[in-house]
């Protein structure tokens, strides 16, 4: 959910949308969900009310980012990047590159010290 | 139309909306429908049930203040994994007697029959366990509360017929239900699964299971006659005694080691609290099926509990207290 309000503020039915986007297809926060996770993140800071707006003669609000909010989805990207380059570079060492399939009965590169396929 | 009517007339087109307290509904009422309404839109039944149950959780733990914004539900979050790590430790030491000493424990039924029920009441919580350690919450409350119902369920059921169940387990159902019931209302989005939230859980789960396990297992069990009714030497019984603490101590230092840390959640500190108070009832080693029937022992038991929290407590403030300082 921090992830979607990055770079824009957006208001619920938005959010929905936008973690829909985010992972695929495969997320689809139910109503509830959404409100007991605004709920939280607005208790812990992590998000604030950006405006509110009547639409269709129904409240809305929208909800933004707080600067703790940005540097906890910061600390969290860099937490997974650390995971996607450690896993890359354990990949190469096993003669992996990206986009291309060892062919089947290719002899495999044992692991060694410095020694892997760049 | 002010909000709160504009809310109030949208409650009679949502009945459910009706659940919530009223300030929040009069606030968040008619966004939450407008949401609602365009969430289910074209939706098949499945996602609409899904819709309306999810709506139904929310209000409900606005309404009883077990949301994982209150305090109240922050505290049940902070005991939940020290609950299941306590549960499931000695669901573990539980499930090693009755595999492998079923012979310790009388002859009612067939011994097969003991290992299943045993396994049918000890196997959920070592599972949700598990599933919580992988970071599945919901699996993990589905299974205790399972637990809960079979253990429930065992203990009447041994009111019926005896051999239906495990007679050593009946003093034992209400100090699951301890256990299984604030962690099951316990808001599931509040409790603690990072990484390292997770394998505090894990390491609570074997710092309990491994030596209480060993003790079981290894213990120079009688060669004749039932264990219950073997009786141990003065120096034995005093080692057996003072090892009754080891739950309350084991969960006292996550106590500890979680005040210590830079930002610790009083609430969530005093759930961790919480946890540790059923193990006042102190089980007996090496069986640890048996409570205290004494009520002088329960009034001994918990004063040890409770000075062992007042230490953890004090210790662990203290702790961060001369903590050097990070930067600014």
């Amino acid at each position: 959910m921090l992830t979607a309000l990055a770079d824009a503020p957006r208001h619920g039915y938005a959010i929905v949308q936008e973690v829909l986007a985010i992972s695929g297809g495969r997320t689809k926060l139910l109503t509830g969900t959404l409100y007991t996770a605004l709920d939280r993140l607005l208790q812990q800071g992590l998000i604030r009310i950006d405006h509110e707006e009547v639409v269709a003669g129904r409240m809305r609000r929208t909800f933004a980012l707080t600067d703790e909010g940005r540097d906890a989805l910061a600390e969290e990207t860099a937490r997974l990047r650390a995971g996607v380059t450690e896993a890359e570079r354990r990949l190469a060492l096993g003669g992996f590159k990206p986009g291309a399939r060892p062919a089947l009965g290719a002899p495999r590169i044992g692991f060694g010290l410095g020694g892997g396929v760049a | 139309m002010s909000t709160s009517s504009q809310a109030a007339a949208l409650s009679t087109r949502l009945p459910l909306l009706g659940l919530y307290p009223a300030g929040y509904r009069a606030a968040h009422g008619a966004e939450i429908v407008a949401v609602f309404a365009e969430s289910v839109h074209g939706a098949d039944r499945r996602t609409v049930r899904r819709e309306w149950a999810s709506l139904a959780s929310h209000a409900l733990r606005l309404r009883t203040r077990l949301s994982s914004r209150d305090p109240a539900g922050r505290f049940l979050a902070g005991a939940a994994p020290f609950l299941l790590a306590g549960g499931a430790g000695l669901a573990a030491v539980h499930l090693l007697l009755g595999l492998f000493l079923p012979d310790q424990f009388g002859e009612e039924g067939h011994p097969a029959v003991r290992a299943v029920v045993g396994a049918a009441q000890t196997g959920p919580w070592i599972l949700a366990l598990l599933c919580a350690v992988l970071g599945r919450w919901g699996a993990a409350r589905a299974l205790v509360l399972l637990g809960a119902v079979i253990r429930t369920g065992a203990a009447a059921a041994f009111f019926v017929h005896p051999g239906w169940a495990f007679f050593q387990y009946l003093p034992l159902a209400g100090f699951w239900l301890l256990l299984a019931v604030p962690l099951v209302l316990a808001p599931p989005d509040g409790v603690d699964l990072s990484r390292s939230g997770r394998a505090g859980t894990a390491a609570t789960a074997l710092a309990l299971a491994l030596p209480m396990g060993a003790t079981a297992v290894l213990w120079p069990w009688p060669d004749d006659g039932p264990a219950v009714d073997h009786v141990f030497s003065d120096a034995n019984r005093t080692l057996l005694d003072a090892s009754t603490a080891w739950p309350a101590v084991v969960l006292s230092l996550a106590l500890l080691l979680h005040l210590g840390r830079p930002g610790a959640d009083r609430v969530r500190a005093a759930g961790i609290a919480l946890a540790v108070l059923p193990w006042t009832v102190m089980l007996a080693p090496p069986y640890y099926w048996r409570p205290p029937f004494d009520g002088h022992d329960l009034v001994r038991n918990l004063a040890v509990v409770l000075g062992l929290l007042a230490f953890a407590t004090v210790l662990g403030v203290a702790r961060r207290r001369l903590a050097p300082a990070g930067p600014a």
